[in-house]
């Protein structure tokens, strides 16, 4: 592919935004996981207490199944997996986004390189058109 | 001139009358030597301006040479102009022709070259564009992107919720919502890739009909600006050989008319008929002795005809015949017989 120096430019910032991605893709994937793990730890380490709760309030205990402290319980569950799934979404929208945008950059330094190439090729044919070397005539 | 010559001659031992004859003899003879000098001064004279008329004549005949010789020289120096006019002529024309067929020969090499330029052009267009479809990146971008669709989290208070026996529909009718929302998530980002796919193809075509168009174009152009550059030499080469055959004419006409004006000239010197030359008169030969003699002799002739005629007269008897002649000098034929002896022989010589 002879493009020039142009063509060159092109690619390597291109290459320059590749790398750009993937480290924003890991990064994302890093921080939503470790998201996932915060949601997963916090919601589990407040799973007993809020049963303790409960039983101070004389709602459960070992032979106490109250159906307040049981909705309670179920509604805490919803919401961690309410918040899971949310931040499984951003990291998954996040992900994706980036890999458009590195579809998306790949594409314009395609369709740069070939209006490059196409900007040459009409170049040389309308230069071979011209006849220039019969200016006088 | 006549030369007084008579000089009295002692003529004491003559009779009167042989001295009367004698002297009349010498007389005689003075009168032709006056009438032979006379003649021959007469002669003299005729040949000198016979001479001197033939002397005009031959000045008149050189001065007519001189002038034929200088018309002459005129008429050749004259005809040697419109040769080298004429030859010039013929030089101009043939410069010209060789000028003329020069710039048909560029003529020619200027549409050849024209030619070639064109070969190459199209040679190069298509190049260009088969180097354009080899360089054509063709893209897929858009295709394969690397989506991801990520499951859902298994919630960990799944066991201690069935431990307490409560209900973990929430849990999972939100697990499954998720799921699903972000499946419409992949769904919608993978068929928003699929689109851009089939625009980014579309594209494609399209930089390849541009291609194709700007060859087409190019060969459009090109096939004009043929037309046009080859006008533009024939124009130009046709208006260049015209000027040539404009200052040949030119050349040519004005190399002809100088030697048609020296040929003209010419003829006003053309050589003229030369008169026959003047004999030359001979010097005259004055055969004095001749002349004299024949003056002498027209003399004696007008004496003997200016002398009175006698009658014959009967010889006396009684004479004595001493000597014929010795009383007839008053009749005259005393006269007569001496006239009658004079001798040319006696005749005096003249200086």
């Amino acid at each position: 592919m002879a493009n020039g120096l142009a063509g060159a430019k092109a690619r390597r910032q291109r290459l320059a935004e590749s790398l750009a991605n993937q480290q924003s893709a890991f990064l994302g994937q890093l921080r939503g996981k470790r998201n996932i793990s915060d949601i997963t730890r916090t919601y589990t380490e407040g799973y007993r207490p809020l049963q303790a709760a409960y039983g101070q309030r004389g709602l459960g205990g070992p032979s106490v199944k109250s159906g307040i402290r049981r909705q309670g319980l179920a509604k805490y569950a919803e919401t961690m997996q309410r918040e899971l799934g949310r931040e499984t979404e951003n990291m998954q929208t996040e992900l994706n986004n980036i890999a458009a945008i590195e579809a998306g950059q790949q594409s314009s330094l395609d369709a740069y390189l070939n209006e490059l190439n196409l900007s040459k090729a009409q170049q040389i044919m309308a230069d071979a058109a011209a006849l220039r070397e019969f200016q006088g005539y | 001139m006549a030369k007084k010559r008579g000089k009295k001659v002692p003529v004491g031992q003559l009779s009167k009358e042989q001295q009367a004859a004698f002297q009349a003899q010498l007389d005689l003879q003075e009168r032709a030597l006056q009438m032979a000098q006379a003649q021959a001064d007469r002669e003299a004279e005729n040949y000198a301006a016979r001479v001197a008329e033939q002397r005009a004549q031959q000045q008149a005949q050189e001065a007519q040479a001189r002038e034929a010789a200088d018309r002459e020289a005129q008429f050749n120096a004259l005809n040697e102009v419109a040769r080298i006019y004429s030859g010039q002529a013929g030089d101009y024309g043939s410069q010209y022709d060789a000028y003329a067929g020069q710039v048909e020969s560029q003529r020619q090499g200027a549409l050849q070259q024209l030619a070639d330029a064109v070969g190459r052009a199209e040679s190069g267009i298509g190049s260009a564009q088969d180097q354009f479809l080899r360089d054509l990146v063709a893209t897929q971008a858009y295709q394969n992107v690397p989506l991801v669709e990520l499951g859902q989290q298994q919630n960990p208070l799944l066991a201690g919720l069935a431990a307490e026996g409560a209900s973990v529909a929430g849990v999972e009718a939100q697990s499954a919502q998720d799921a699903q929302i972000a499946a419409q998530l992949a769904a919608l980002t993978r068929g928003a890739m699929g689109q851009l796919n089939v625009g980014e193809q579309n594209y494609m075509k399209a930089l390849q009909n541009a291609a194709a168009q700007a060859a087409s174009q190019a060969r459009t152009d090109l096939s004009g600006r043929q037309f046009g550059i080859g006008q533009g030499i024939q124009s130009q080469y046709d208006q260049l050989a015209q000027q040539i055959a404009q200052q040949r004419l030119e050349a040519v006409s004005a190399a002809e008319r100088q030697a048609a004006e020296a040929q003209a000239q010419a003829q006003a010197y053309k050589p003229i008929e030369m008169a026959t030359p003047m004999p030359t008169i001979p010097e005259p030969e004055f055969d004095y002795a001749a002349q004299l003699e024949a003056a002498r002799q027209a003399a004696l002739a007008q004496i003997r005809a200016a002398l009175p005629t006698q009658p014959k007269k009967q010889k006396p008897k009684n004479a004595t015949g001493t000597g014929a002649g010795t009383t007839g000098v008053t009749s005259g034929g005393g006269v007569r017989d001496i006239l009658g002896n004079l001798q040319p022989a006696n005749t005096p010589k003249i200086g």
